[in-house]
């Protein structure tokens, strides 16, 4: 088990390395570079002399090869853990970017919960019941999960919730707790703002999760060591959880790790529409101001995070399936 | 081959041989494809949603004739009007009498908030034919028409099936306009994905060892990279001076840079799997070269199930692109796409007064539930352990 | 010794004496109600299994064995169900249970499964769970029918292992399923089935998949813990060489319905019934090779939906009595010495009966 953990970090590290640079790359695509954006600026403001924009470079040092500048910023993270500065904000990436990844993992967690509250007990219903009323409810739901897709979703939760609650959304706490220490109300007071978005990015995944467990628990169901179970004596709830269920919840944790990219590529895009503190509305404002050391540092975290996510699902199907650990 | 009406001894089976003439007959002769669309027949929903996608398609390629307006036509006081009502009977004091109209609006400004109160005003009517004499166009960029599906007699006259935006335009004239765009950007992107998925899908699986491994590894990861992020960086980096054609071709690049990846895991396992099967080693020695072993035997066994999940890949484009769009960095105006409208609809109290805004959301979803529901039909037609 | 001798060779009539029998199978009918029909797999099964012995049951595929096996235990699959006959087990004690009649979620036919009455299967790869160690899965029934510690029941397990002849039981028993070899799977289901003593193992073709080698090896560990712990089989089988090794009674099969049961002399060297003799003769015997061509029993198996009326193996009948078999279905005859068979040689035709609803045109024509 721990060989087949330390062979799968010693995978991700040079697919870590990649993505970093990769995620350096995509802010040097659009021609330009910031001292552009300054300098757009600055035109309005009054003038720009050719000198100034020069020595804006200089100071951010846009005026050096790709390669130098990306050694640059990659060695500051690894040895002083500093991610660069924002233009956009003036301010060191690390100051804004933390909690602002915090939210993200936080809504992220909270839909990944939801997919998985939802759609196990329900994908299991509909496969032992199939064609019963709660199957026909399953598959709906599956449908709408499936055709809506979450920034769509979230703009209908959002009107619904307008036009009916007179609730609007805007940030994760109300103005009273936004910088009140943590307490049972302040939590409450998140998961009151938190269900919104959750229910929307997670839609599309236990949507296909359902689905995905109803194929497999019925495959399952048919296979002989049912019967065998059941030839033992166990009733028949208890054979269903033991044996076809832990089989079936095998696909289940592959595709979990599959379906965290979604999840945080969802988040990012409902909290554009919803307007939360997470990463997606400063990633959008970053890549669209060309603000090079944030807009990089938060694709590379985002696909950091993903990268870890697939590593711990990995694990988790090496724990729940014997047979990969063997093999 | 077995005769099925003897016995293995060569007795004869009465009755055998009549029952089997009737339905064996034509089993043997059907093909593949035959077999496959028999099969697909019996799923009614995918039948139903491949009749909705030919009627979307349709649309797409008829739009300047089916659109009352072009997309830039507006009335600026009917910003944000509601949808009006196509009424077919014109009462008056003669009687009834059939008359397609509509009728006008009627406003008043809220002296707080500026915001105008639209009301129906029965005494305005204005009349609607069918096949009308309206702006000119040229189809495809090249027939010249005038005609129009249904349209108001007067051009200036308002007529807003589905309400008016922003700026006053006709929601329904460009909703058709972006079905055009939106149902191919999908197509074009997918054939893109489908070019390099299979070739470099298929190279890995054929020839297996240190391809394999560099391609895998390629693929794992570009897709542990969340899609979002990627595209954002991506299209954000589309000079905002390239025209418009240039950006939807970039953008459906871009789509298909990241989405080839699933076609080509799909490929890569069917190739796998498939090169140790009894029938290619039984082609191969037979002298077949290379070639003709996969495109004659590998490839008929799994293109069934390539164009399943093909079906299945567009309307993850189709989503993409309004997402993009939808953030502002996909298409932009004066380009019109589904994303493009809903840009519109962003703001929630915009929304709440003026719901039809929405009505492009529909449209995704239904295209996209079509192709899902048509995708999945074709696969399980297409599947022959079922 | 028992086990390999006929254990009742001076017994008389055996249907009205129950010298010690465990089980009775009489009248047996389950049916499935499919969308396209209703198929009678089982149509009539009578039989009884005596203490100690061990009865086969014997037939081509789709003749019904499987069926009544599992009907024995209630896990007929869906959508079977038992419509008709008794199962009846005779506890020690002298309590007659009808397993026919009671409910297969009932806690009383859970208590038995496993229990009194434990199954093995054909193939032990997919029959057993590859998620789960065989410790878990052979403590699992220990656990569920008895109230002992984790340490007894580990404990136990493992004498299991080693009775079943896996050595090292105690490494073992932390396995999975796919670690061990075909032969080693089939004797950890063994170990599984035998692991609550019970009175009765019902084996449906423990021996098919494996190859003839490990085939004679578990065959030949089935007969000493037969021996060992007086254990009562019914074996499932279509392979008449594995019944003659190991069958005191042998119940013959065919379409649903036993055909012929007798002690295993009987049925082999005087097998009273077509079907059986047909069998006998498509054996290939050693030393018979400049015969030509292999016998064998002309004509198919008929489609379940398409059976022939009165005796539905008339088509495929040597000694077939046109207008007697194609209408009459035959019943149950008793020829003495434990011999039953259904055939209309042998009596029966009195009992004029039309088999079956399509029976109705021929009474009336002819």
């Amino acid at each position: 088990m721990g060989k087949y953990f330390l062979r799968r970090i010693f995978y991700a590290i040079p697919a870590i390395i990649v993505i970093s640079f990769v995620s350096f790359l995509l802010i040097q695509l659009p021609p330009g570079t910031f001292a552009d954006t300054i300098a757009a600026q600055m035109m309005e403001s009054g003038g720009v002399t050719p000198e100034a924009i020069k020595a804006i470079e200089e100071r951010y040092g846009l005026n050096q090869p790709v390669f130098v500048q990306y050694w640059k910023w990659i060695s500051g993270i690894l040895l002083r853990g500093d991610f660069g500065q924002s233009f956009i904000w003036g301010r060191p990436v690390g100051t804004i970017i933390w909690d602002r990844l915090g939210y993200t993992l936080l809504l992220t967690g909270f839909a990944f919960l939801f997919v998985c509250i939802l759609s196990i007990p329900i994908g299991i219903y509909s496969a032992v019941k199939q064609y019963s009323v709660g199957d026909y409810i399953a598959t709906s739901i599956g449908f709408l999960g499936l055709a809506i897709p979450g920034f769509l979703f979230a703009l209908i939760l959002m009107f619904i919730g307008f036009r009916f609650f007179d609730q609007t959304v805007g940030g994760f706490f109300s103005p009273e707790f936004t910088h009140a220490p943590m307490s049972w109300a302040k939590f409450a007071d998140l998961l009151s703002h938190l269900w919104m978005p959750m229910i929307a990015v997670g839609m599309a995944g236990a949507a296909s999760l359902i689905r995905i467990i109803r194929a497999n628990l019925l495959d399952e169901l048919l296979k002989p060591y049912v019967v065998t179970a059941r030839a033992k004596g166990l009733s028949e709830f208890r054979l269903l959880i033991k044996y076809p269920v832990r089989l079936a919840l095998i696909p289940f944790v592959a595709t979990l790790g599959w379906m965290l990219p979604q999840l945080i590529s969802g988040a990012t895009i409902v909290s554009v529409v919803m307007s939360l503190p997470t990463t997606g509305p400063l990633l959008l404002r970053a890549l669209l101001g060309q603000d090079m050391y944030l807009a990089s540092s938060f694709i590379m975290l985002l696909s950091v995070l993903t990268v870890i996510g697939t590593l711990i699902s990995d694990v988790l199907l090496a724990i729940v399936d014997p047979r990969i650990r063997f093999q | 081959m077995i005769d099925p009406t003897k016995t293995v001894t060569g007795d004869i089976i009465p009755g055998a041989a009549a029952a089997w003439h009737d339905t064996e007959a034509s089993l043997q002769l059907a093909s593949q494809w035959k077999l496959m669309w028999w099969r697909f027949r019996k799923h009614k929903l995918a039948l139903v949603s491949g009749i909705v996608l030919i009627c979307i398609y349709l649309v797409a390629a008829f739009v300047e004739f089916l659109a009352p307006f072009s997309t830039d036509r507006m009335i600026s006081e009917l910003a944000y009007a509601p949808p009006q009502r196509l009424r077919f009977l014109d009462r008056t004091e003669e009687g009834r009498k059939f008359r397609l109209h509509v009728y006008g609006y009627k406003y008043t400004i809220d002296e707080l908030s500026l915001e105008r109160e639209f009301k129906v005003d029965p005494d305005q009517k204005f009349d609607v034919r069918f096949f009308v004499k309206g702006e000119p166009y040229r189809m495809w960029g090249f027939i010249r028409g005038n005609r129009h599906l249904v349209g108001p007699v007067d051009t200036g006259a308002p007529f807003f099936l589905l309400g008016a935006d922003r700026l006053g335009r006709d929601l329904f004239s460009r909703l058709i306009y972006g079905t055009r765009i939106s149902m191919t950007i999908g197509l074009v992107g997918v054939m893109m994905s489908l070019i390099l998925g299979i070739l470099l899908g298929g190279i890995s699986g054929y020839y297996g060892g240190t391809v394999d491994l560099i391609i895998q590894r390629i693929m794992e990861i570009l897709r542990s990279m969340p899609t979002i992020p990627l595209w954002m960086g991506l299209a954000a980096a589309i000079p905002y001076y390239w025209s418009p054609v240039l950006v939807y071709f970039m953008i459906t690049l871009i789509l298909s840079v990241i989405g080839w990846t699933w076609l080509a895991q799909a490929v890569r396992g069917k190739f796998y799997s498939l090169k140790t099967e009894d029938f290619v080693v039984a082609a191969k020695l037979d002298g077949c070269s290379e070639l003709q072993v996969i495109v004659s035997h590998m490839v008929p066994s799994f293109i069934s199930h390539i164009i399943a999940t093909l079906t299945l890949a567009i309307p993850q484009m189709i989503i993409a692109e309004t997402a993009l769009s939808f953030l502002g960095i996909g298409l932009k105006p004066p380009v019109v796409s589904w994303g493009v409208l809903l840009k519109e609809a962003q703001n929630v109290r915009v929304l709440a007064t003026s719901p039809w805004l929405f009505m492009p959301g529909l449209a995704v979803i239904i295209a996209v539930l079509s192709l899902n529901f048509l995708g999945d039909g074709i696969r399980d037609a297409a599947d022959p352990y079922k | 010794m028992i086990g390999s001798e006929s254990s009742n060779t001076e017994s008389s009539n055996y249907m009205d004496g129950n010298k010690d029998v465990f089980l009775e199978v009489k009248g047996l009918k389950t049916h499935f109600f499919t969308n396209e029909g209703v198929v009678k797999a089982v149509d009539g099964a009578d039989f009884q299994i005596q203490r100690g012995s061990t009865v086969c049951l014997v037939g081509e595929s789709g003749c019904g064995k499987s069926v009544t096996a599992r009907a024995i235990l209630q896990i007929v699959d869906k959508p079977g169900r038992i419509i008709e006959g008794e199962i009846l087990m005779h506890r020690r004690d002298g309590k007659v249970v009808d397993l026919a009649k009671l409910n297969p979620g009932s806690r009383r036919m859970r208590a038995i499964r496993g229990k009194e009455i434990a199954m093995i299967f054909q193939e032990p790869m997919s029959s057993l769970s590859p998620v789960h160690t065989i410790g878990n899965q052979i403590m699992e029934p220990i656990h569920l029918h008895f109230d002992v510690e984790k340490e007894e029941a580990r404990n136990r397990a493992i004498d299991l292992l080693k009775r079943v002849g896996i050595p090292k039981a105690e490494q073992r028993l932390d396995a999975y399923v796919f670690q061990l070899s075909g032969g080693m799977r089939q004797r950890a289901m063994i170990a599984m089935a035998l692991s609550c003593q019970p009175n009765l193992l019902i084996a449906d073709e423990p021996t098919t998949a494996l190859d003839v080698t490990t085939q004679a090896i578990i065959l030949d560990l089935i007969k000493e813990l037969q021996a060992d712990l007086n254990m009562t089989i019914l074996f499932i089988t279509h392979d008449l060489g594995v019944v003659a090794e190991i069958a005191d009674r042998v119940v013959v099969m065919y379409l649903g319905k036993a055909v012929e049961s007798g002690s295993v002399d009987a049925i082999f060297h005087d097998p009273k019934h077509p079907y059986t003799r047909a069998l006998h003769r498509s054996i290939p015997k050693l030393g018979e090779s400049d015969k030509g061509r292999l016998d064998t029993i002309r004509g198919m198996v008929p489609h379940p939906f398409a059976r022939p009326q009165g005796c539905t193996f008339h088509p495929r009948c040597d000694n077939f009595m046109p207008g007697v078999c194609d209408r009459i279905d035959p019943p149950i005859i008793s020829m003495g010495e434990g011999v039953d068979v259904r055939c209309l040689l042998y009596g029966g035709r009195e009992s004029e009966q039309p088999a079956s609803s399509e029976g109705k045109e021929e009474a009336n024509g002819n």
